[in-house]
Formats: C-alpha cells, structure tokens, sequence
C-alpha cells in the first residue's frame, strides 16, 4: 500500500532519497503515476507553501523540499507521459535581459513543477526575442519573468511588447515579478499578474486556469 | 555642518544641524557618461561636483584599509570575451572563480555576481580551507589616511571589509542556488570549512581592521529575511559578529552592513548581533520592511542609513506619491537621531535626477534638527 502521507512528509522535510525511494515504491506496486503525483508530491509542495506564507518555512526550506519533490518527479515523469497525463499547465519562465539574479526564478520554476506545472526554464539574461521564440515554439500558457533590478525590470515591458508584435500576446498570460516590480508596474506594461513570492505565483496561475 | 561633521555626530550619538543626506551616485552618472545623455548643467563636471550641485554628499566607500595577499598558492587569470576567470592553483587541487558578464549586464553594470563558483563538489572544500588558511591581509592604512583625507568635508568614509563566512559561502563559494543543498549533502566539510574561515579571519583580518585609522567599518552585505532566516542567522551570523563588533566598540569603531534587501524578520537579530548602522537600507515597497518597523525594533541603537528605495526615484512612480512618501520618512525618523538619509542601493541609471535634487529641498525644508512630525 503506497505510503503517501510519509512521501509528503518526506518530501516537506527535503529528504531526497527516502522520497525517491518511497515514490518508487509506490511505482512498483502498481500505483499510477498520476495519482502518485496528485496525492504525494503535490500536497507536500501545497503544505510547502503554506508554511513559507506563515513564515515557518524560507526560501532554504523550500529550495531542499522542491528539491526532493524534484527527484521524485523525475521517476514520474516518462510514466506520466507514457500514460499520455497532461501538466496542470505549461510555463515559459526566464530572468530577463541585462539580469544575472536567477534565485527567485528558480524558486518560482521548482513551486510550479511541484504544483503539477511543466516549465520551460529560459534561464537569465533572456533576451526579449528569446521568450517570443520560446512562445512560438512550446504555446505555453504563461510566460513568467523575473528581475532584480530597476534598470532591467524595463525589459519585462519590451517582452510584453515583442510578444504583441508578433501577434502572440493574446495567446498567452504574462506574469512577472522580482524585488523592484510592483502590481502597478504589472498593469503599467500590460502584464496579466505579479506576484511577491513563488507560492503567489503558483497559486495565481492556478486561479488563471480555472477562470 | 559639513557632511562630515554629520555623519560623525549621528556614528556619536550626538545631534547634527540636520538629517544627513547621502546618495550613491556612480551608477547613474556612470550611464549618463556612457549614453551621452549627461544634463546641460552637470556636463564636464566630476561625480562630486555633481553631488555637490545636487545638495547630497560624498558616500565615500573606495577607501581600504588593507590588500589580501595569498601564500603557497598561484592565482591564474584568464580572460575572455565575457568571462573572466580566477584559478586558484594550490598543492591541494585547484578551483576556479570566475564572472560570467553578457554584453547587456556589461554595458549596465557588473552586478557582481559570481557565477562560477569555486565550490561545486566535496572536494573543493578542502581546496577552499587551504586557501583560506593561506590568506593574509596586510594593512595599507596610509592609504586609507589619504583618501580620508581626499574626501574632506563631503564625506566620512566606510570601509569595507569584507563579508561573514557564512554569507560569504552562500553568495560567493557556493552560490545561493546550490549552498542549501550542500549543507546537507557535506555537513561536515561546511561546518568544518565555517569553522576555518572564521580562525583565520579572527587571527589574521580582525586585528588589521581593529588597529586601523578606519572609524566605520562595512563588514556584511545582503542579509536577507529569506536567504538568511532568523533560525540560520542565529546560528551562523550572529556568534561572529557579536565577537566582532565587541573587538570594535571597544576601540570606538562602528560596525555597519550593507542592508539592500529584506530585513523585516531580521530586525531583532541584526540589533542583537552588535550592528551599529543598517547601511543602504530599503524599505517598501521595494521590500517588505517599513522605516517605521525598523525603528521601532531599533530605535536609536542601529543607525539607518537609508530610507528611499530607489524604486520611488523611477519615473513610473508618480510625483504626488514621491512627495507623501518623502514626507513619511521625516515623520518616521523625528526628532532624527540615528539616521542618514540615503537611497537603497544606488541612484539608478534609470532615476530621475531631479528627485535627488527635490530631496535635498525636503531636507532643508523639514530636515533641521530634532525634525518634527508633521
């Protein structure tokens, strides 16, 4: 009988092999992967969350716990894609033009895999065209950026634009975020949402889906 | 008073004629040399005839008080477009160092972020401890005198010296990405790597800083609420500095650090560690910590030097708002004891100058000392 409240515990606690080994665990008796996902994995990095929303957790705790969850997807995921499972959503994600800092990205890239999200991680520096390219080529439902800088956030408002330009604006949300930007330059740029911290990010986009 | 004779009575508790206002500028007049798009009245002036006409002062960061000098170890620099690496060649192996910079982060600023770590496995810690055991400082406080000297009255100058090894294996030897990781999966090489670097530095860096001419020493940078958690701060940050700043007040020297990220659950441990000033302090929105909770927890122990988040100097940040949140600082800090007006981090490229200069109007205007709330 797969042991899904320990392989949420253990992924809430970032041991990486016991949620190895309990995820295949739960493979070899049989257990769909999806429901090894819906019932393991995701209520951990829910639980994750919550506890870095009351402060009990930090961007350590979470960046170990998303790290475990992380190992116990990657037996997962050939199975979900053998079964045809579909992600909750697909997310093109990147630090934008001129800035290094990619901590929160990652972060944020690691709360959406956890939250049933496949994401497509441009990395930093990315380069306006890069993320209309990666629009083109992946239809994904979001594309998320990230700045640290004031003299870069500017390049969140070119992506936007870009991605007008090629007609690919409508066809996917735009969320940005990262210590200088704001709601108010959100709607400035014409951004769908922002949001402070990566688990406000994943549970706003889950909201977009649902809408 | 200059700014100086400011700065000097707010490290000394006593009252200044008024808030002291100092703001970073290079970055901003770094673009403006490179764009081109310098205004009319500040063309073919230095940055601190510029600070000067601007009514702010000199932040006077580039003096030092001592150069780190390596033994029984080769460090190889090599260069290439965009990258520039240091290996460390030592009879223990070697690690290399290095910044990856793309033509854009190049042209704006070297944010100074490594990205090749030099530890990246197990075995690079025992790399890294002999280099750390292999590292001298040797002081250089004649050169610190003349540029005190340089500085005169525009300034009084902060030296820096250097970051705590725990921070520094975060942000530098490892890199925020991988460091958490690695104190779990090499416990005892990061313990034991801590342990080292703290030795070293207590024998070798804290009697050059402790001897110096140097008044108020920046040793610090980027802690922050969530990369160092109160839990991880108290075990690692705290014990350092404590010692640290006991050696220091006790040659009446101040103890600042570099506070441009998010304090606000770090409030109670930065006091609590022996922090004399909180320098380059942001406040929301550009984080979540107000200027009201900092001074509430700190009162007039930890001096601020802060207060306007660069983000407010932007041109999407409107004028009416610019001018309430100007006014709220001077309510914050009356009667302005221990505090140093300054912007978090840096006028940025993209500032408008003009707010720099409307500050110091607000200075003058509501700045004199004891300010009142109004």
């Amino acid at each position: 009988m797969a042991d899904y409240a320990t392989l949420k515990q253990a992924v809430i606690d970032g041991k990486m092999a016991q949620v190895k080994q309990l995820t295949q665990a739960a493979i070899d008796e049989g257990r769909p992967a999806q429901e090894v996902l819906d019932q393991g994995l995701i209520p951990a990095m829910d639980t994750v969350g919550e506890k870095f929303s009351c402060h009990e957790f930090y961007i350590p705790e979470m960046l170990i716990a998303a790290r475990a969850m992380q190992a116990g997807l990657g037996l997962l995921k050939p199975l979900l894609a053998a079964a045809g499972g579909k992600p909750r959503g697909k997310v093109v994600i990147g630090t934008v033009r001129g800035d290094l800092h990619d901590i929160g990205k990652n972060l944020v890239g690691m709360m959406l895999q956890g939250g049933g999200f496949e994401v497509i991680d441009l990395g930093a520096d990315v380069k306006p065209e890069k993320f209309v390219e990666a629009v083109k080529s992946n239809s994904p439902d979001f594309v998320m950026m990230s700045a640290l800088l004031t003299t870069t956030m500017l390049a969140m408002k070119e992506t936007v634009e870009q991605l007008k330009a090629a007609g690919l604006r409508g066809k996917v949300r735009v969320a940005v975020g990262g210590a200088p930007v704001t709601q108010r330059f959100c709607e400035e740029i014409g951004a769908d949402f922002y949001s402070s911290n990566a688990t406000g990010a994943v549970t706003k986009a889950k909201e977009h889906l649902a809408a | 008073m200059t700014n100086r004779e400011r700065l000097l009575a707010i490290l000394e508790r006593k009252a200044p004629d008024r808030v002291p206002w100092i703001a970073r500028l290079p970055l901003w007049y770094e673009a403006r040399i490179k764009d081109g798009q310098m205004p009319a009245r500040f063309r073919g002036k230095g940055i601190l005839e510029v600070a000067r006409e601007l009514g702010t002062g000199d932040p006077a960061r580039d003096g030092r008080i001592f150069r780190v000098r390596y033994e029984g170890l080769e460090v190889r620099t090599e260069q290439e477009p965009g990258i520039l690496r240091e290996r460390f060649v030592t009879p223990v192996g070697e690690v290399t160092y290095g910044r990856i910079l793309s033509e854009d982060v190049g042209r704006q600023i070297d944010q100074g972020l490594p990205l090749i770590h030099p530890i990246r496995r197990g075995e690079d810690y025992k790399v890294w401890e002999y280099i750390a055991e292999h590292t001298y400082y040797d002081p250089c406080y004649d050169e610190y005198r003349q540029y005190e000297a340089a500085v005169g009255g525009d300034g009084y100058p902060m030296v820096s010296c250097g970051d705590c090894p725990f921070h520094h294996y975060l942000l530098q030897l490892v890199g925020y990405n991988d460091a958490y990781f690695h104190m779990v999966d090499y416990p005892q090489e990061f313990e034991r790597l801590m342990e080292v670097m703290a030795a070293v530095e207590k024998e070798r860096l804290w009697p050059v800083i402790a001897n110096s001419p140097a008044r108020l020493i920046l040793h610090g940078v980027h802690f922050d609420s969530q990369m160092t958690p109160p839990h991880l701060f108290r075990k690692y940050i705290t014990p350092y500095y404590r010692e640290l700043s006991a050696l220091l007040h006790g040659r009446g020297k101040s103890l600042a650090w570099h506070a441009d990220d998010d304090t606000k659950d770090l409030l109670a441990e930065v006091k609590d560690a022996g922090f004399d000033m909180s320098e380059c302090f942001c406040t929301a929105p550009m984080v979540s910590v107000t200027l009201e909770e900092a001074r509430a927890a700190w009162g007039k122990d930890v001096i601020i030097w802060g207060g306007v988040p660069s983000i407010i100097l932007e041109p999407n940040f409107p004028a009416d708002e610019f001018e309430a949140y100007l006014r709220g600082v001077f309510r914050a800090i009356a009667p302005g004891d221990a505090f140093i007006l300054g912007v978090a981090d840096n006028v940025m490229p993209t500032s408008l100058i003009e707010r720099v200069a409307r500050i110091s109007e607000l200075v003058e205007q509501y700045g004199t000392y004891p300010v009142r709330p109004h």
